[in-house]
């Protein structure tokens, strides 16, 4: 029974601490592909550019590409290098009369596809589709977020499968005629007017640019994606890097908000951007990487920890508590045998020995049945393919168990629950061999 | 008589117990020499003494007061690890209810007091083997406590005690559990191997077959020697 208690506390054990090392890894991957490992902005952005991102704007772009991509000791850390352009509008369905503000994120297609596929931990993330299907060339295509969609009345458009459209609006005397709007791209942007390709899902985007004067472009969108989080997945379009700086930075010079590089491995993290504020001038660039850009992957991550460590702690003082007793009830079970022992010449440090002994073989073999029993759940588990929806998330992501990860985390699970277990075999062995021969002796 | 023909000396040993608060005396000022290489038995009704007096001179319990010299050491000097020592090598033990380890075959049982004492595989077979022989259970090694007679288990006890060849044989009621026959040829053997080997034997006893065949009787009644 002990060594099923010292299993079964095993297997608590691994399993739980294999699903947060997966959610970690999987949080980890999912910013990674998102994102990048780091960020390049220029000197205040951090801190100044959410009230003022046209001041921040990074114009030399190309140039610091170059120098990174170019740097011997980087090199072999760099999976890519992508310009980025963050911004916010109002995206507009003039043609469905419907708008909304969102996100924009220009990028490079072919470079995010890349970034997209980062998997250092081999780990089956999630079994919807993330690739957004846009091409280098294709300029004016971009992507736009399933909920998002569904708001702007795209679902016929894009045709969605599943897609909740909005109530049909009553016209008011009040509401700007849908071609004002669309006029304004046909005009002042005749060359992308005719460059279009003929897509039943356009958008026209409106927003601010760096001079401050408002700025329109149309948006083809090529498809609808259930992008992560719920804010991501009600207001983020992303688009060809050369769109949104036509939009921010109308004819004046092409900017982007930063460069993002992604690794190999995050392992060498810390090398890197280290390196990374060698070779910039630290007095015009800041370095950061993706948990100081997105602090809440470091709380959750220290979150789970937490939790691992209660619940580890409890499994602990479980197999301790459980050990010594199993321990005492044997002690006085064989009482006669002790007692005899010591009448032939056993010295009271054999009779600790044995017992404490006899308890590291308890340990052994429950903590190696629940290695055993856990690998084989964490299998079955994740053949199962069982997904579930994390807060705020949009998406389902696959619920799985990995235990290996972290080189660590098994070995030192097995050895603690042997280590917890011989250690509480101490007390009953001590008491054991403390008993009065004779008294043990009688004791039939 | 010569001091070296003593196995055990004890010069005015009192031991007291304490029952409950209640404080007794188990043995008053007992002044005793055992003699070497004879078959010694303590007769006394229950609750005299004898069995605190052999646990005594078994060194397996220490004197209230008094000093007690086995095997011509001083063992009140000793620590306990030296007293185990002591007993390891110097002392055999047989017990009423034969105190066999369940989970050991009679061959592990008598090799036990072997392995205490270091002595290496191949001695030790040797020496469990002709043990054996010697109380007649050879052909029993690989059986288990619990598939033996009492008069077979209570051989095995007495092949556990004498495989280390020890100073002395101490046994408490080693017949009280057995039938009349059976503890007939339990004496007999004890008595055959003593008169061989000359080892020391003291038994504490009701038995009157083990009376009958004492060379040296002492009586203890109320703690004291008569």
């Amino acid at each position: 029974m002990t060594v099923l208690a010292i299993a079964v506390s095993s297997v608590s054990v691994l399993l739980f601490g294999g699903n947060i090392s997966s959610i970690i890894y999987t949080l980890q991957t999912g910013y990674v592909r998102t994102s990048g490992h780091i960020h390049i902005y220029k000197k205040g952005y951090s801190t100044y550019g959410a009230t003022n991102p046209a001041a921040y704007g990074m114009e030399d772009y190309e140039k610091i590409t170059g120098i990174i991509n170019s740097d011997p000791a980087l090199k072999p850390q760099l999976r890519l290098v992508m310009p980025f352009l963050a911004f916010q509008g109002i995206a507009g369905n003039f043609t469905a009369d419907t708008s909304q503000s969102f996100f924009g994120m220009g990028i490079v297609p072919s470079l995010f596809e890349k970034l997209m596929t980062w998997d250092q931990y081999h780990l089956k993330v999630t079994k919807t589709d993330v690739s957004t299907g846009l091409k280098d060339e294709d300029l004016s295509g971009g992507v736009i977020g399933y909920g998002m969609a569904e708001r702007l009345d795209l679902c016929g458009d894009l045709h969605l499968e599943d897609c909740i459209a909005p109530p049909a609006k009553k016209e008011t005397p009040d509401s700007a005629p849908a071609e004002d709007f669309s006029a304004l791209t046909r005009e002042d942007f005749p060359a992308q007017a005719s460059g279009q390709k003929d897509t039943a899902a356009r958008l026209d985007l409106l927003a601010a640019t760096s001079g401050g004067a408002p700025n329109v472009v149309s948006v083809n969108l090529r498809k609808a994606m259930k992008m992560g989080t719920k804010a991501f997945n009600e207001g983020l379009i992303i688009m060809n890097l050369d769109l949104a700086q036509k939009l921010i930075s109308g004819r004046g010079i092409k900017k982007v908000t930063g460069l993002m590089i992604q690794l190999n491995r995050t392992d060498n993290i810390g090398l890197v951007k280290q390196r990374l504020e060698q070779i910039l001038p630290q007095s015009d660039y800041e370095v950061k990487t993706f948990g100081e850009v997105r602090p809440m992957y470091g709380q959750t991550i220290s979150m789970f920890l937490t939790i691992f460590g209660f619940v580890a702690f409890i499994m602990g003082v479980i197999v301790l508590f459980t050990t010594i007793n199993t321990m005492s009830m044997s002690v006085m079970e064989r009482i006669s045998e002790i007692g005899t022992a010591r009448a032939l010449g056993l010295r009271r440090s054999a009779i600790i020995r044995q017992f404490v002994g006899e308890g590291f073989l308890l340990g052994t073999m429950g903590s190696t049945l629940g290695a055993a029993a856990a690998l084989a759940v964490s299998l079955i588990i994740n053949l199962m393919e069982i997904t579930w929806t994390p807060p705020d998330y949009a998406n389902p992501i696959l619920l799985s168990i990995h235990m290996f990860l972290q080189p660590f985390f098994l070995p030192c699970c097995w050895l603690g629950l042997i280590a917890v277990a011989t250690v509480s075999s101490v007390i009953p062995a001590r008491n054991a061999a403390r008993m009065a021969i004779v008294d043990a002796l009688r004791h039939n | 008589m010569a001091e070296t023909e003593f196995v055990a000396r004890l010069n005015n040993v009192t031991k007291t117990h304490m029952l409950d608060k209640v404080e007794i005396q188990a043995l008053k000022g007992i002044t005793v020499d055992i003699p070497r290489n004879k078959f010694n038995v303590i007769i006394g009704q229950s609750g005299s003494g004898k069995s605190t007096l052999l646990n005594l001179i078994g060194c397996i319990d220490t004197p209230t007061t008094g000093s007690i010299e086995v095997c011509g050491k001083n063992v009140a000097a000793f620590s306990d690890d030296e007293m185990s020592d002591f007993r390891a090598r110097h002392i055999g033990f047989i017990f009423q209810t034969f105190n066999l380890m369940p989970v050991f075959s009679a061959y592990e049982n008598v090799e036990y007091p072997l392995l205490i004492n270091k002595i290496p595989l191949k001695e030790r077979g040797e020496r469990v083997l002709a043990t054996l022989e010697k109380v007649g259970l050879a052909d029993q090694r690989g059986k288990f406590p619990n598939e033996l007679s009492g008069g077979q288990r209570q051989r095995v006890a007495i092949a556990r005690a004498l495989v280390k060849n020890p100073e002395m044989v101490l046994a408490d009621e080693p017949t009280a559990n057995l039938d009349h026959r059976t503890g007939t040829e339990i004496i007999e053997l004890m008595q055959n191997i003593q008169a061989k080997e000359k080892t020391t034997f003291i038994f504490s006893s009701h038995d009157k077959n083990l009376i009958t065949n004492a060379e040296d009787l002492f009586m203890i009644m109320d703690g004291v020697i008569l």
